[in-house]
Formats: C-alpha cells, structure tokens, sequence
C-alpha cells in the first residue's frame, strides 16, 4: 500500500496542472454563450509559425471613449476591466463599452490588463485570443484571409471568460 | 542459504552476466572460497534471459505502439475535447500504473514508464493548449512542466527526472531571459528589481540544488553548475545593459570563487572556474570586447594606464592576457587539464593575431605547429613531474 501511495503522491501536482488548464475552457466551451467576432488585418511582417493562425481582433484595440466615468482621460496601464459587448444586425459582437465591475448580464470579456494611450485602448485579453489551430496545409490560406480581415471568428465566453471554438 | 531461501522465481540475467557469474563461481568453488552446495544455490538464484523472445515482443508492442499514436494523430482533429482530454490523462496515468506493475519485475522498465509518464504530461499541458487555442507564451507550459516532475524525482531520486528537469530549464531560459534582443535599462542600478523580474528562473535554480542533495551525482552536479553560471551571466548582461566587459569580470570573478573556495567542497568546481577565468581572460584580451564604460574605468585604471601611454586599452588586454596566463601555468602546475587546453589557446589567439597578416601562411603554419608541439611536450614533462617521473 505504502508503494501504491508513493505513485499516487507523484501523480497529484501534474493531474492538478492539466486539469486545471482544462477546467475553465472546458466549461466556457461547453457551457458560453456563443458570439461571432470581427478580426482585423494581421500585420504582415508576422511570420507564420506552425500550423496555426495569428489572430488580431476588433476587440484588442478600441477606442478610449469607451471608458467609464472614473476613468475618463486615464492615460498608462490598468488591471481588471471588463469589456462589455453587444450584437450588431450581422450577428457580430462589437464593442459597447468597457466597465470596472463585472456585468449582471450580457455577454462580457475579462480583461487582465489594458493599456491606455492616445484616443485609444490595447486590451491584453490574456493569451486565449491570439492564434487558432488548424489541420496541417490548411493554415497558409487562412493567415492570408486573417490578413485582410474576411475571417469571423466564433468563440464562446461564460463569467468573462472567452475560448475560441471556430473560424469562418 | 537454506533451500526456503531459493524458491522464489530466479532472476533472469544476460547470458554474458550468467557467463561471467558461471566462470566467477566455478573458480570460486575450486579455490573453496564456497561450498559446492552453496555453488548449486547461487547457481539455481539467476537464469538467461530469453533475449530473442524478449525481443520479439518488444518488437511487437512498439509497433503496436506505433499503430495506436498513428491512429490518434491520423484522427486528433476529429476527436471530440472530451475525448482528447481522456486520452492525454488515461496516458499519463497508464504510464505511472505501467511504472508501479513493473516495479517488482524490473526496476529500469518501471524508470522507464516514469520518464515516459514525464514526456506525456508535458506534451499534455501543450496538446491541452492547442485544443483550446492557448496563445499563452511557451515558456509558461515549461514551468508547469518542470514543476510537475520534481515530485517524481524527489520520490524516487531517479537522475533521468532530474536531468530531464535541467534540459527543459535551458529552453526555459532561452525563452524567458532575452538578453540578447532586449535591454533592461533601470534609472538606477536596483537588484530588488532584477531578483524579482526573475524571481522564477532564480527560484527553479535554486531548486535545482535542492533535488541535487537528493542523490549528490556528478552529472547533474556538472549540469546545475552550468545552468547557474548561465543564469548569473545572463542576468549580469540584463542589468548591466548589455555591457560584456563587465559581464566577463563577473564571471571572472565567479570562476576565481569556484577556483579557490568553492572547490574545496566539490572538485569539480575547481575545473568550472579554471573554464570561466580562462574563457572570459581570453574573449576580454580581445579590445574589441572592451566597452568604453566598464568597471576598471569606473575605479580609475584606465586613466592611471593613460598617463603612460597612448593607448592605455591596448596595455590592459595584454594585462589581462599575461594574467591569465599565469593563472592558467599555476593550475597547469597543480594538474589541471582545462589549463593547460586554455593556456595553449591563449598562446594561439596571441599568435594568430601577432603573425597571421605578416608571414607567409607555409611558415605561418609550420611555426605554429612546431609551437603546439613544445607545448605539448612541456605540458607531458609537466604531468610526469607532477606523478613522481612515472610513465
């Protein structure tokens, strides 16, 4: 028994890591609300890595008029925002308005860390909104769609939290 | 030994072992250092392995390992996440029973499983980042990866684990430590600041020299040196702003710590600081790699050297040579190995850099060589007068 429990003992922490990279995807992606977003043209001196897609979307940068009150002129870096977003007659989510609190409704994306600079905001929605796997051979037209924005892309948010499921 | 003793299953053994055992015993016997009764029982103790069926079934089970991971891959993208998911963790689970089954039946099959189970549970935390579309930077799924395998190695002090741990730690560095493309500037000179910009690379260094305590081997003790020395050098260009003159002398000033103190704890340190005081009194014997604020200028040196001379750089190179050198002579003279290979080095780089543009390149070579060969010849009397004259 006490050899058993040795084999037990080292299985925990790595069962915790990957159970916890799959915990809060594996809900959002079961369990979100579904939203279709806009990309934008990727800049075209990225290098296309693997196959994968770099994704840039109308979501990462948007413009300071959409900060609340307290933190209106705000120029520099802040931590824990919330950007709230609507449907437009397309069905695509756009931006609506950025908030300090988290929404009661509607469909929302947590937003770690913002950067604050002329007229505009960067928003680092945290590494789940940058790149999107595909089938090997496959990636090379998409990069180029991605490039001139014709990509939508769908994804799937729950208490903030976002996962892409899908490219069109 | 009663016979009670001897009724477990024998333990298979390669027909060269069970050969040599053979002979061994046999000698054993005849010279009756042990009893003919006692020759039957150790005897009856081993058996050959079966090597041609071992094979074939090993054969057997990695093609049919092949055809699993094949059929898998052929179909990863049409498998639901539920499904991917469980595979990734039936695997990693699989391997660590695999390891506790063959625990009793052989002990290198059951380290064998666990290093398997360690390379599936980092492909694990990558797969897992693909399948949700992880842009997170890789170096990210490097920690968690190291981080999950200390346990295993703590466990079972096995150096594999270990070993695995410090190669992940360079592609770790590799990725989080970009000394060579970005310049940490600060206002002032802060090592709060650099500690805790680098608090994990620190932090899993100084773990390393925890796990090594466990089994105090000497490749890993080889590897922690390395990966330390890269880490202090890396984030002495960090701080430094990219300054190599200073970078060097840190390391010289390192390699001169493992030289005299730190040696007396661990040979092998005395090996590591003869390479860092010889590397970096070479690279810095070069005017090239001499920025033009560094810390001798800081401290005056420089200035003093001007008032001499016109080119006060120039001088110190050559100081910086002729006191390598003489490093290097002494430890040649307390047997090292690495000083004599550096010393010769330096006589190199001196004659490259003195003849190579000034005689003809038949001479250049030819004086080369026969300079190559009285060192060697030095070095060899050296070494036999170090070992009392003998051969």
């Amino acid at each position: 028994m006490r050899r058993f429990a040795k084999y037990l003992a080292i299985m925990l922490l790595p069962l915790c890591v990957l159970l916890s990279h799959v915990a809060i995807p594996f809900v959002v992606v079961n369990f979100g609300q579904e939203i279709k977003l806009a990309t934008v043209p990727v800049d075209p001196r990225e290098i296309f890595r693997g196959d994968y897609v770099n994704l840039s979307f109308e979501i990462d940068n948007v413009s300071s008029s959409l900060l609340p009150e307290e933190l209106t002129g705000f120029t520099g870096q802040e931590m824990n925002l919330y950007l709230v977003l609507s449907e437009d007659k397309d069905g695509i989510s756009r931006p609506f308005k950025i908030s300090v609190e988290r929404p009661e409704e509607g469909a929302y994306v947590f937003v770690p860390k913002a950067l604050a600079y002329s007229g505009e905001v960067y928003l680092d929605h945290g590494g789940y909104l940058t790149r999107y796997y595909v089938r090997e051979n496959t990636g090379r037209e998409l990069e180029e769609a991605a490039q001139n924005g014709e990509i939508t892309a769908i994804a799937k948010v729950l208490y903030g939290y976002i996962v892409l499921t899908g490219l069109k | 030994m009663s016979n009670s003793e001897i009724t477990e299953t024998s333990r298979p053994i390669s027909k060269r072992l069970y050969n040599f055992l053979s002979a061994e015993l046999l000698l054993w016997r005849e010279k009756q250092i042990i009893t003919a009764q006692q020759f039957d029982e150790i005897t009856a103790m081993y058996e050959q392995k079966n090597v041609f069926a071992g094979s074939l079934m090993s054969t057997g089970m990695i093609l049919v390992g092949f055809a699993l991971l094949s059929y898998i891959a052929a179909n990863w993208l049409n498998l639901s996440i539920a499904t991917k998911i469980t595979l990734i963790i039936s695997a990693y689970v699989g391997s660590v029973l695999a390891a506790f089954y063959f625990e009793k039946i052989s002990v290198n099959m059951s380290r064998g499983f666990l290093i398997f189970s360690s390379f599936i549970y980092g492909g694990g935390i990558f797969l897992i980042a693909q399948i949700f579309h992880d842009g997170g930077h890789y170096t990210k799924a490097l920690f968690w990866w190291m981080l999950g395998i200390m346990p295993v190695f703590w466990i079972f002090k096995d150096k594999a684990q270990l070993l695995l741990i410090q190669l992940i730690m360079f592609s770790y560095f590799h990725g989080t430590i970009p000394i060579f493309y970005w310049h940490y500037s600060p206002v002032e000179f802060n090592i709060w600041d650099i500690l805790s910009n680098f608090r994990y690379q620190i932090a899993m260094t100084v773990c390393l020299w925890v796990l090594w305590l466990r089994i105090k081997d000497r490749i890993t003790f080889n590897m922690n040196v390395l990966i330390s020395t890269i880490l202090i050098g890396a984030l002495s260009m960090v701080a430094l702003d990219g300054n190599v003159t200073n970078t060097c002398l840190n390391i010289i000033i390192l390699g001169i710590l493992m030289s005299f103190v730190l040696s007396r704890f661990n040979d092998d340190f005395a090996v590591w600081g003869v390479l860092l005081i010889g590397g970096c009194g070479i690279i810095l014997s070069y005017p090239n790699f001499w920025e033009r604020d560094n810390y001798l200028s800081t401290v005056g040196l420089i200035e003093f050297v001007q008032r001499f001379t016109d080119s006060p750089l120039s001088w110190i190179c050559i100081g910086i040579g002729v006191g390598t050198s003489v490093i290097m002579l002494f430890l040649t003279r307390k047997g090292n190995i690495i000083a004599d290979i550096l010393f010769g080095a330096l006589i190199l780089r001196y004659y490259f850099d003195t003849f190579y543009d000034f005689i003809p390149k038949s001479m250049f070579f030819a004086v080369g060589g026969i300079l190559l060969v009285i060192t060697g010849i030095i070095f060899e009397k050296l070494r036999r007068h170090r070992r009392g004259g003998a051969k």
